[in-house]
C-alpha cells in the first residue's frame, strides 16, 4: 500500500490494457493470493476490514472519448466525442446521484476545480457521466448540479444504459453493477489522447496539480 | 413511534449500565443534562447535520473538502442503521455503539443478554488480523475532531474532520448507542418471521400462484440450509449467524379498505414479523401506510398501483401504472420523427382515455396521463409533437353494450384511443375498437391486460391484420427473447418444486421478492435491524441472480422503484410470434 502511494508522483507509464490490471497490483499488490470465495464475494467489501485507500494513484493512459449518444442535464442528446470540445483541457469523472460516500466528495471537489480554475482565469470542462443512467434523468441530474454549485465550466450527462456502459468502457472505468464503482478522475490536456488517470480521492488543488502537470508536457 | 421510546429507554438502560460499566467515559457531561436529550442532540447531529445550537454541522475531509448540514451529517455514509456500507473499494465502517465502545474479543460469540436475545456485537471485528481498539470517549472524540481512528491511525479521507464540542461528542455517543441496540421485531434467537398480504378482489387463481411460490421457497429455507446453523462462512463472513427457520404468516384482509389498517395491526400484534414479502392486491395504498408507520420493510408486492410519492420501507418493481402512462405521455410528447421509425403519426385532434370509474389502475393512469401530457405540452408546442392537447375521458358505462360504445365515439371522434382496461373489458371491446372507431391509433397497457393478451390478441377477432398498425401497447417488461433467457432460472426452481407455471408475472415476481429477502437476510449476520435489512437490499437488487419479468433490476440508497421504464411494443404480424419493440426503453424524466 506504502510503496503505491510513494509511486503517485513518479509518474507511472501505462497504456490502456495495462492500465486497470497495474492498478489492481499496485492498490491490492500485498493481497496476491484472493480466494475463490472471497473472489466471489467481492461485492461484500464492507464486512471485510479491507486496507483504506489512502489518497490517491496517478498514472497516464491513451483513451478515445467514444462515439456515443448521452443527454445532458439539460433534456438534449448530445454526441459526447463532439460536444466535449477537442481543443481543450478535459476532466472528466463517473458519478451517481443517489451515492452516498464517494460521490459527494468527487463532486464537491470538482466544484472547486471549477471555482479555483475560474478565478485563475483559466477553463477545463469537467465533465460528469452517470454511471446509474436510469434513476439519473436530466431533471435529476440539474438538481445535483445546483446542490453542488456546479457552475457552466461542470457539464452532467445521462442516458441510455448501454451508452453509459460503453463511456466508462472506453475508459476502463466499468465495475458492473454501480456499487462497485470506485473513484476515478481522468484528465487530459487540449488536443491529446494523453490521459492521467487518477484512482482515488484527490482534492482540488491535487487535481489542479496533476492537470498543469499534464499539461505543460 | 414505539421503537422510538423504545429505542430512548434501550438507550437508557445501556448508557446507565455502560456508566456502571465504566466503559464510556461520561466526565463531560454537564450534570443536567437527561440522557434522552442528549440522544436527541446526537440523533440531529447524526441524521440532520445540526448542532446543539441549531447551526448546520460542518466537516473537512483530508481532501480539503467542506460538508456542510445534511452533507456533513454521519448518515449520508454510515446510514440509517450506523452500520456502514461499502461502495467499491471504500469501506464505511459500522459506528453503532456496540461497534465502537464495546471490547471486541468475544464479537463473533452466541453471548445472549438478559432477554435470550443474541447481543448485537456486530461483524467480527478482527478480520484479516486488522483489529481496532475499543473507543473511549477521549479517542472517540479524536476521530471526529483530528480524523485519528482509536488505534491512533488515520482514518480515510473521505471521513471528515468535526469541531464539536465536548457535549455533542457525548451527544453523538449516546446516539449511537441507540443503534441496531436490540433486534427488530419479528426475530428471535431461532425463528424469523415473515408475512405475505392477499387484498380482497384478486383472483384466487393469482393469490395462490404467489402463495405456492412463497411456501415453496420458505420450506427450503428450513431445509436446504440445515447446514448454515453451523458452517457457512463465505470469506471471512460467517454467514451462520443470521441463520434462522422461516416462519411464513399470511394476512388475508377482508372487506372494504377502510377496515385493513386495524386487520393488519391486530395481525401484527399476534406475531410481529421483521418483514413483509410480495403480498398481491390492487390498491397498495393501506398497506404502503402500515409499512411505514410500523417501520416494517415491505418488498416487492404484486401491485400495480404502488405508492409513488415517498417511502422509505416500502420497495416495489415499478412505480407500475404512473410509470406506463408517463411513458406513452414522453412518447407522444416527442416529434413523430422521432417517435416510431416508419409510421403514420401526424395525427392531431382528440385523445380519449378509456376506463372504469371503479378500476383505481385506470383511474391513476388517466389522471397521470393526463398531467404528463399538459407539463409536456408547456415545454413542446403542439405544432412540433402533432399530437392534439385535447384529451377527453371516456368512462366506461357498467353495462357496456356495442351501442354505448358508438355514441361514446360518436361525442368526440377521437383519433387517439388509450385504453386503460383490463382483459375482460377489452374482449368486450375487442372487435368493436377497430371496427367501428375512426381513430388511428390505439394504445393498451400490457400490466392492466394481463400476460396472455401480448401473445394472443384474440380479442380482435378477424381485425387482426388490420389492427397491426395501428394498436400498440405500453410494455414495461422485458421483451421475450431476452425474458426467455432469464426466466430459465425461474423455470426451473418451479420445476423442481413441482409448481406449475400457471402465472409467469406473479410467480416470478413472488420468487424474485423471496430470494432478494434471503439474500439479504443471510448477510445481515447477527444485525438483525430493519434499517439495516433496506439498505442491503438498496444493494444486493443490481447483484441478485434472481430474475424477474423485468429488464435487469438495480436500485441503489434510498432508491425503492427497480425498474424504471417501458417499451411501446406491437403484436407481431406471425400469429404465433410475440410482440414486437416499436420504441427503444423509454425512461420518463
Amino acid at each position: 500500500m506504502k510503496t503505491a502511494l510513494n509511486n503517485r508522483k513518479s509518474g507511472i507509464f501505462a497504456w490502456k490494457l495495462s492500465a486497470f490490471g497495474l492498478t489492481v497490483m499496485l492498490l491490492f499488490g500485498n493481497q496476491t493470493t484472493v480466494n475463490a470465495q472471497e473472489h466471489q464475494h467481492q461485492h461484500h467489501d464492507h464486512h471485510k476490514a479491507t486496507p483504506e485507500p489512502k489518497g490517491y494513484v496517478s498514472m497516464q493512459a491513451n483513451y478515445t472519448i467514444p462515439e456515443v449518444m448521452l443527454v445532458e442535464s439539460d433534456g438534449k442528446e448530445k454526441l459526447l466525442s463532439k460536444t466535449v470540445d477537442p481543443n481543450k483541457p478535459v476532466m472528466l469523472n463517473f458519478i451517481f446521484t443517489t451515492c452516498t460516500a464517494i460521490c459527494p466528495s468527487m463532486s464537491a471537489t470538482f466544484a472547486q476545480v471549477a471555482q479555483k480554475m475560474d478565478r485563475g482565469g483559466e477553463t477545463v470542462q469537467l465533465v460528469s457521466i452517470s454511471v446509474d443512467p436510469e434513476q439519473d434523468t436530466p431533471t435529476k441530474l440539474k438538481e445535483y448540479a445546483k446542490k453542488f454549485e456546479a457552475g457552466s465550466m461542470w457539464r452532467l450527462f445521462t442516458g441510455t444504459t448501454a451508452n453509459s456502459i460503453l463511456t466508462q468502457r472506453a475508459f476502463d472505468a466499468y465495475r458492473g453493477d454501480k456499487m462497485n464503482h470506485v473513484p476515478l478522475t481522468f484528465i487530459r490536456g487540449a488536443n491529446s489522447v494523453r490521459w492521467a488517470r487518477i484512482e482515488g480521492i484527490a482534492s482540488a488543488d491535487e487535481l489542479i496539480k496533476e492537470y498543469r502537470a499534464l499539461a505543460s508536457k | 413511534m414505539n421503537r422510538s421510546r423504545q429505542a430512548i429507554l434501550n438507550l437508557l438502560i445501556a448508557f446507565l449500565s455502560s456508566l456502571i460499566a465504566g466503559t464510556v467515559a461520561a466526565e463531560a457531561l454537564p450534570a443536567d443534562v437527561s440522557s434522552a436529550s442528549l440522544v436527541e442532540i446526537g440523533r440531529r447531529i447524526y441524521q440532520e447535520g445540526i448542532v446543539e445550537s441549531g447551526e448546520l454541522l460542518r466537516g473537512e475531509s483530508a481532501a480539503h473538502v467542506t460538508f456542510i448540514g445534511k452533507q456533513a451529517a454521519c448518515i449520508q455514509c454510515h446510514r440509517k442503521s450506523g452500520l456502514g456500507t461499502s461502495e467499491g473499494n471504500n469501506t464505511v465502517r459500522p459506528i453503532t455503539g456496540a461497534y465502537l465502545f464495546l471490547p471486541s474479543k468475544s464479537d463473533v460469540g452466541a453471548n445472549t443478554d438478559a432477554t435470550g436475545q443474541t447481543p448485537l456485537r456486530q461483524r467480527a471485528l478482527s478480520r484479516q488480523g486488522e483489529s481496532r481498539a475499543t473507543y473511549t470517549q477521549a479517542t472517540f472524540a479524536r476521530s471526529l475532531r483530528d480524523g485519528v481512528n482509536s488505534a491512533g491511525q488515520p482514518m480515510d479521507r473521505l471521513m471528515p474532520r468535526y469541531a464539536l464540542n465536548d457535549k455533542e461528542v457525548a451527544a453523538l455517543a449516546a446516539y449511537l448507542k441507540t443503534l441496531a441496540a436490540h433486534p427488530d421485531p419479528g426475530v428471535d434467537q431461532t425463528t424469523i418471521h415473515f408475512a405475505t398480504v392477499i387484498m380482497p378482489g384478486v383472483e384466487p387463481r393469482q393469490s395462490q400462484a404467489m402463495l405456492d411460490v412463497l411456501k415453496a421457497f420458505v420450506a427450503g429455507m428450513n431445509s436446504e440450509t440445515r447446514s448454515e446453523v453451523r458452517r457457512r462462512t463465505v470469506a471471512t463472513e460467517p454467514m451462520y449467524l443470521s441463520y434462522r427457520k422461516w416462519s411464513l404468516h399470511v394476512w388475508t384482509l377482508t372487506g372494504p379498505a377502510e377496515g385493513w389498517k386495524a386487520q393488519l395491526e391486530q395481525q401484527y400484534q399476534q406475531q410481529p414479523v421483521f418483514a413483509v414479502i410480495s403480498g398481491i392486491g390492487a390498491n397498495w395504498q393501506p398497506m404502503h401506510e402500515f409499512c411505514e408507520q410500523q417501520e416494517i420493510p415491505c418488498l416487492f408486492p404484486n401491485s400495480d398501483l404502488p405508492v409513488t410519492d415517498g417511502g422509505y420501507y416500502s420497495f416495489y418493481f415499478s412505480r407500475g401504472m404512473a410509470l406506463e402512462a408517463e411513458v406513452l405521455a414522453q412518447h407522444l410528447s416527442r416529434v413523430p420523427s422521432q417517435r416510431e421509425i416508419g409510421a403514420n403519426l401526424d395525427q392531431k385532434g382528440v385523445i380519449m382515455q378509456v376506463f372504469r370509474k371503479d378500476d383505481s389502475r385506470g383511474v391513476q393512469a388517466a389522471q397521470v396521463f393526463r398531467s404528463t401530457m399538459q407539463k409536456s405540452k408547456e415545454r413542446v408546442p403542439e405544432n412540433q409533437t402533432g399530437v392534439g392537447v385535447d384529451i377527453v375521458d371516456g368512462l366506461l358505462p357498467a353495462n357496456l353494450t356495442e351501442e354505448s360504445w358508438r355514441q361514446m365515439l360518436a361525442d368526440r371522434h377521437p383519433q387517439t384511443l388509450v385504453l386503460w382496461v383490463g382483459k375482460d373489458d377489452l374482449m368486450k371491446l375487442g372487435s368493436w375498437v377497430v371496427g367501428a372507431s375512426a381513430a388511428k391509433q390505439i394504445y393498451l397497457s400490457a400490466s392492466m391486460l394481463g400476460g396472455d393478451i401480448a401473445r394472443n390478441p384474440s380479442f380482435l377477432g378477424n381485425n387482426f391484420n388490420k389492427s397491426l398498425d395501428s394498436i400498440r401497447l405500453v410494455y414495461p417488461f422485458e421483451l421475450s427473447n431476452r425474458k426467455a433467457r432469464h426466466m430459465q432460472r425461474t423455470r426451473l426452481w418451479l420445476q423442481s418444486k413441482n409448481i406449475a407455471l400457471t402465472d409467469e408475472r406473479v410467480q416470478a415476481s413472488t420468487y424474485f421478492a423471496a430470494t432478494v429477502a434471503g439474500d439479504t437476510v443471510s448477510h445481515l449476520l447477527s444485525n438483525f435491524s430493519r434499517d439495516y435489512f433496506i439498505e442491503l437490499v438498496e444493494h444486493m437488487v443490481g447483484r441478485s441472480l434472481a430474475t424477474s419479468v423485468y429488464p435487469p433490476l438495480s436500485l441503489g440508497p434510498g432508491q425503492r422503484f427497480a425498474s424504471r421504464g417501458a417499451y411501446l411494443v406491437r403484436y407481431s404480424s406471425d400469429p404465433n410470434g410475440d410482440v414486437e419493440p416499436v420504441t427503444d426503453w423509454i425512461v420518463p424524466d
